[in-house]
């Protein structure tokens, strides 16, 4: 646990979908962006959305050969949440992943 | 790999149809961003990542499956060794056996738990449980085959004392049956706590320890599949063989000590790993063995029952009674070869142990 209730990986998402916070996100580019793996990414988004912190909605149109993909943004609380976080530096919690994420 | 992916998306989806509705958006949405991935080993995994992610969300559902699948393999097993119709004196002591047996590897994981904690955050301990505790249940099957072949030999039999077979049949019943049951469960019970979270044992000590005695074990049963040496080559090489196995798989787990050890620091963690390293070997080589011994009883070492040498030999009571008695000397295994790896485990932990250096300037130091 890095900040108050907060672990560096949840505060890294929260950082990745604040960087941009009216746009919606595809988890694969929250993904890349924090570099965490699925089994990770997607408990925090749970619970985020959980929390009220995050929204989820699927793509509106029906693409040819594909399903349709999960999009992901913050909610209003949960911009308020993340400008609340004491100096969050995305870096550091990527490094702190990094050390944490082993075998 | 794409062949690998479309098996993961098909679980994954299979898996997200057990869920309840409000959950099964996050298994589709895992999946549909799978599209997304390149083609790879990472698609690969992030299906696999998925799987987890689902198995995480259904936690509830699995406990109630796990139940379920103990249940239906304890009531096999049971069916498979009641032996209905035996005359055998024993046989109702043998069945309470077998049900006190199941209940015991049933129950045991909860009640370590409770003391000792969940299986410990790493990958490695719950691999080595996954394995050693399922090594510990296949001896309730092996025994199964085991006392349905060697003890056949005793129905219908015509003893000149029927009374005193009776209570020696009996006694030697409730013998066996408290001993295989304090021995089981002692290894049931061990294989738990040392996966567990408070003991800690280290994920280097489990891995080392576990897989050189599973080595150890499968080159024991490369050597003697039938209970004895493979009749291969001339005498004197089959007569060097046993003392070469032993010293052989002696030196197992000094190794394993002296390599934990000389990795962890820690002399405990070098007896933990020789300690493991025997019951590991003990448990592989008993529950590959005995259905061996029992699916080829010809090539078991042949035990007269009878001295005389002008009375045929070979017969079926011969065959179940070489290897009822060849499969006994696997339960001297089961008992010493734990005790002896945690001897000589300790040996080489401590032929490794950390010494403190004496530097002339500074006193004291701490070294290796």
């Amino acid at each position: 646990m890095v900040f108050s209730g907060f672990s560096a990986q949840t505060v890294a998402v929260l950082a990745a979908l604040a960087a941009a916070p009216a746009q919606w996100r595809h988890g694969y580019d929250l993904a890349r962006e924090t570099g965490l793996k699925s089994g990770t990414l997607y408990p925090i988004l749970i619970r985020l959305a959980e929390r009220g912190l995050v929204e989820a909605c699927w793509e509106e149109e029906q693409p040819a050969g594909r399903p349709r993909r999960h999009l992901y943004r913050l909610t209003a609380a949960g911009l308020a949440t993340h400008a609340a976080l004491p100096a969050a530096r995305p870096a550091r919690a990527r490094r702190l992943r990094l050390a944490g994420e082993g075998a | 790999m794409g062949l690998a992916c479309r098996a993961l998306g098909v679980v994954l989806l299979w898996l997200v149809s057990f869920l309840p509705r409000g959950r099964q958006e996050w298994g589709e949405a895992v999946y549909a961003e799978a599209v997304a991935v390149p083609a790879s080993g990472e698609r690969a995994r992030w299906l696999a990542g998925g799987i987890r992610v689902v198995a995480g969300q259904a936690r509830l559902g699995w406990r109630s499956g796990w139940w379920l699948a103990v249940a239906a393999a304890a009531t096999l097993a049971v069916r498979a060794g009641w032996h209905s119709g035996s005359t055998i004196p024993s046989a109702r002591i043998d069945r309470v056996f077998l049900i006190l047996l199941v209940v015991l590897l049933g129950l045991a994981p909860w009640v370590v738990r409770v003391i000792f904690g969940p299986v410990a955050d790493n990958r490695t301990a719950r691999v080595v449980r996954t394995a050693a505790y399922g090594l510990v249940c296949a001896l309730v099957p092996v025994l199964i085959v085991l006392s349905g072949y060697a003890g056949a030999r005793f129905e219908n039999m015509h003893a000149m004392n029927p009374e005193r077979w009776r209570d020696d049949m009996v006694s030697g019943a409730v013998g066996s049956s408290i001993l295989l049951l304090v021995l089981i469960g002692a290894y049931a019970v061990a294989v738990l706590i040392m996966t567990a979270r408070r003991p800690a044992l280290s994920p280097v000590t489990l891995s080392i320890g576990a897989g050189s005695g599973a080595a150890a074990g499968l080159l024991a049963y490369a050597l003697t599949p039938f209970g004895g040496v493979l009749h291969v080559g001339p005498f004197w090489l089959r007569l060097l063989a046993y003392p070469a196995l032993f010293v052989l798989l002696g030196i197992v787990p000094i190794a394993a000590g002296i390599a934990v050890t000389g990795r962890t620091g820690r002399t405990g963690q070098g007896t933990a790993a020789g300690l493991l390293a025997g019951a590991a070997a003990a448990l592989v080589v008993t529950v590959l063995t005995i259905p061996t011994m029992v699916a080829f009883p010809t090539h078991v070492p042949l035990k007269w029952a009878n001295p005389d040498p002008n009375v045929p030999h070979g017969t079926l009571y011969e065959l179940q009674m070489s290897v009822g008695d060849t499969a006994g000397r696997y339960l001297a295994v089961l008992i010493l070869a734990p005790l002896l790896g945690a001897g000589l485990g300790a040996w080489g932990a401590e032929a490794r142990r950390p010494r403190p250096t004496i530097d002339g300037a500074r006193g004291v130091t701490a070294g290796v």
